[in-house]
Formats: C-alpha cells, structure tokens, sequence
C-alpha cells in the first residue's frame, strides 16, 4: 500500500472483474465509495493495533483479512499490486502462526496482572516469550522461495533462455516504459513469429502488455540508461538475477544458505528499487526479518570482544538469556 | 502414563494444526505457479517474463469515438484510475492475449463471438463510466471504432494500423470488421 493513496472507485459491471477469492467468501463485492473509504479507515486502526500488540491475532487477522479485500478491489480493474500477494497472506498467516504474541501490548497487560496478583516474573522473560517455533519460519521461507522460484520460472517459462541476452531487462532499466511518458504510457508487446492461427483478433497477434518503470530521478534514469547501454553489465545482471530467483529454494537448506539468499533478494530490489522505481519495500522487510539472526549473533558473539561485552551487559541489565 | 498419552496426543495436534494451516496457503499459491495464471493474491509472477527484443512489435489499443459530424480519440483512462490500469484491464480480461495460456487469465477456446460479447459489455459500460463521469461529451456519438496500432522499430512512430470493429451505440453490440486488414 506504501504510495498508493485508498481512493474508492466506481464499479460499472464490465470495468472490472471478480476476483477468485471473492467468487468463494461470501463478502459483498464491489462496495460503495462510502464503504470503500469506511474500510480504509479500519484497516489502519487493526493495522496500528496488530503493531503495538493490542489483541495481536485477531488485529493481524482483520488487518490481513481487509488488506487482502483492499488490493482484491484494486486488482479487480487492473492494478495487480505483486507487494500485496506476499504481505496480505503472511499477515493472515501471522494470525495463526506461533510467536507472534511476543513484544506485545497483551504480553505487557498480561505480566501487569500477574504482577498486582504477586506472582513475581521477570519483566523483559515474559514480554519476549517463548522462542519461535521452527515451523512459521520455515512456513515463510517455504512461501518465499515459491514467489521468487515462480519469477525465475515465469521468465524461462515465457521467453527461455534467451531472457539471458540481457535485452529484456535492458528495455526496463532503460526506462523505456517510464510510467512518465505523457502518451502511450501502457504499451503491448509480441515476438515477431507469432503463429497466424493467433492473429484472428487484430490481424497482429498481441501477447502481453509490458510493465512499467516508475523511476522518477533524472539522475537515476540516466544511469538507467547508461547501464543499460551496455551489453556486458545487462547479461551479468539478466544472469545473477535468474541464477537468484531459480535457486531461491536453497535458503531452505538454512544456514548461511538462507542468509546468503535472502541478502541477494533484497540487493536485487535495492537494485530494481533504484533503476526502475520498484523497490518492493515490503519484500525487503520481511527477507531481512528472516535472516537466520540466531547464528548471525552467535557468530558475532564468538569472534568479536566488543560484540560478546554488549551481549553480557544487556544479559545483566535485563535479567534475560541472549547467548543460550 | 495417561499423561504420556496426553502430550503425544498434543504434540501430534500440533503437527496437523501447522501442516493445515501451511497447506491451506500453499497449495493454492502452488497450484497458480504450477498452471501459470494469475488472480490475486495468487501469482506466478509473470512479470518482465516475456522476452522484449530487438524484433520485438510495440502496439496500442486505440478507442475512436465515431460522431455525427466528426472523430475524436477517448480517453484510455477512467476517473480515479490510471491509464495502466484501464488499459492492462482492458487487455487482461476483456481483449485478452493471443497466446493460448497467458499468465493473466485465460479464456479457454477463445472466439470471434466471446471477444463481440466482452466487448460489447466492456463498451457498453466503458461510455456509462464517461458519461457519468462527463470526462467527455458523448452527444451524437455513433459508434467506438477499435484499432490496434503498431509501433515501428523506432517504437515512435506507427507503421501499421487495424481496425478490430466498432461498437455500435444503438444496438449495443460489438460489430467486427470484416475488411480489415493490415495497412
């Protein structure tokens, strides 16, 4: 939603469709521009609550629950929001994942009545909780590789292996399809050897429209363009970035594996972030959440002095375990 | 030992809790990738997959309101919402792709009566939207001609052009355009 102000629209029969979600829960559909902006106004009430924990699940759930109808209602006449797929579904899933009620408003009103009931438990030990279980994680990371395996595969799966010439992304980089371009902004594409029996519509055969390059800095376009002009740079980024998408499941194998794969992840939407104005924030967000943090800080605890003193004195402050 | 029994009884509900709640959002998801579509939330996303090239053909719907005494081009965009939008619906659930299986939706066994019936209902409503919206005066207009613009290798100027049909105003109905050929 980042950038994208809630504005209600008027349906027409025929100017948008009914999402597939939708054709199964019973929910109406499409609302009014009243209730559309109603909505709005709700999503960002549970939203703050499920941040600052106040009845954690059932905020998270209602957030992800009316963020997912939000982006429904976009994509239902042509803005398919690809953010929107990973977070609306983790924020549903969070809802039944475990763990998620550590560091919360309900973990602190919780110890404030043990505490009044003299039950003496260590403030910083019962806010944190219990330690993740392995499965959300894993759940996450499990839905992470599939999103970026399915981006690899689209490409092999649509062009093969010639999407490693570099001229696709070139042509995006370049920004050729700047979202800026005052006429024809939305332009369709097609290769040139389209069967006839696929020209019956138009006489042409029009495969697929392209997809849009949001930078706004001149700057950044320029070195857009710049980059893009070279040939040699455009095949090296066209292979890391297949190499990365179609190997994307190896952060299973945990380790320094998952941490490796999640930090090409989100350099390579530092990158698209930078040249074509889609830096898919939250997807950044959630891989750096997703670091294999535990053997990070143990890692750094065991080589580095500075590192293993600051552990040890917030060990002491807070009365807590870091390094188990 | 009833209390054994008890915490394998726990621990296994625990398993199925987390393999149904990890199936109910991975199947789907899986199922879109395997069959390459997409609807949101589900994705396989498509996007920049498809191969643009140096032969690669750059084209444009082009809506041609036909009046009494005149032509005008309509708008490709609709109040509130932005010409990618307008234009990626237009071409995603009503035009659709030539390919058989295109990741945006498919309409199976697509034909020259399915496209006149899309069209003729995406056109109908298209002029309400216009018309409520006064984005343009729709007096006298007679019909919406469709075209197909084609880009030449410059991508700025047309090469060639195509007439799909019309919309006709008065019947409502979608008519396709038998001479029609490439210019």
């Amino acid at each position: 939603m980042e950038g994208k102000p809630i504005v209600a629209f008027d349906f027409f029969e025929g100017t948008f469709y009914q999402p597939i979600l939708l054709r199964f829960v019973p929910v109406p559909f499409p609302l009014s521009v009243e209730q559309f902006n109603t909505l709005g106004i709700i999503l960002f009430i549970t939203a703050f609550l499920a941040s600052i924990g106040l009845l954690t699940r059932i905020m998270l759930f209602f957030t992800g629950c009316i963020y997912l109808y939000i982006e429904m209602s976009y994509a239902s006449f042509g803005t398919f929001d690809h953010e929107a797929c990973l977070v609306s579904q983790l924020l549903i899933f969070m809802a039944f994942a475990p763990g998620v009620g550590s560091i919360s408003l309900d973990r602190v009103i919780r110890w404030t009545i043990y505490y009044f009931k003299k039950k003496k438990l260590n403030f910083f030990t019962y806010i944190i909780g219990e330690p993740p279980v392995a499965w959300g994680i894993r759940f996450v990371l499990i839905f992470l590789s599939l999103i970026y395996f399915t981006a690899g595969y689209s490409k092999v799966r649509y062009t093969g292996w010639r999407w490693l010439d570099g001229k696709t992304l070139s042509y995006y980089v370049s920004g050729e399809p700047s979202i800026f371009k005052k006429i024809d902004a939305q332009r369709f594409i097609s290769e040139e050897n389209i069967p006839e029996s696929q020209k019956w519509k138009d006489g042409f055969g029009v495969q697929a429209h392209h997809y849009a390059n949001f930078q706004a800095s001149p700057f950044k376009q320029n070195l857009g363009k710049f980059i893009a002009s070279v040939p040699a740079i455009m095949i090296g980024l066209s292979i890391f970035t297949l190499i990365f998408e179609m190997g994307a499941p190896t952060m299973l194998l945990g380790g320094w594996y998952r941490i490796v794969v999640l930090l090409m992840a989100i350099s390579l939407h530092q990158g698209i972030g930078f040249f074509m104005g889609l830096p898919f924030y939250p997807y950044q967000k959630v891989c750096f959440l997703m670091l294999d943090w535990e053997l990070i800080v143990k890692t750094l605890y065991k080589h580095f002095e500075l590192f293993r003193k600051l552990v040890s004195y917030l060990s002491l402050k807070l009365k807590i375990s870091i390094i188990n | 030992m009833q209390s054994k029994l008890m915490n394998t009884v726990y621990s296994t509900a625990k398993k199925i809790y987390a393999l149904v709640i990890m199936l109910v959002f991975i199947i789907p998801n899986a199922y879109f990738v395997i069959i390459g579509d997409e609807d949101f939330p589900f994705t396989c996303a498509p996007m920049f997959g498809h191969y643009v090239g140096d032969e690669t053909q750059f084209y444009n719907f082009k809506f041609i309101g036909e009046f009494e005494s005149k032509e005008e081009f309509l708008p490709p965009k609709l109040t509130n919402v932005d010409e990618l939008s307008t234009m990626r619906f237009f071409f995603i659930k009503v035009y659709s792709s030539c390919e058989e299986t295109p990741p945006f939706g498919t309409y199976k066994n697509d034909n020259w009566e399915k496209l006149s019936n899309r069209l003729s209902i995406y056109f109908k409503s298209y002029l309400k939207v216009l018309a409520k919206n006064q984005q343009i005066n729709l007096a006298d207009l007679k019909s919406v001609r469709l075209e197909v613009w084609r880009y030449g290798k410059d991508k700025k100027e047309i090469d060639a052009k195509n007439v799909v049909g019309h919309y006709d105003i008065t019947s409502q109905k979608f008519i396709k355009n038998e001479t029609s050929t490439v210019n």
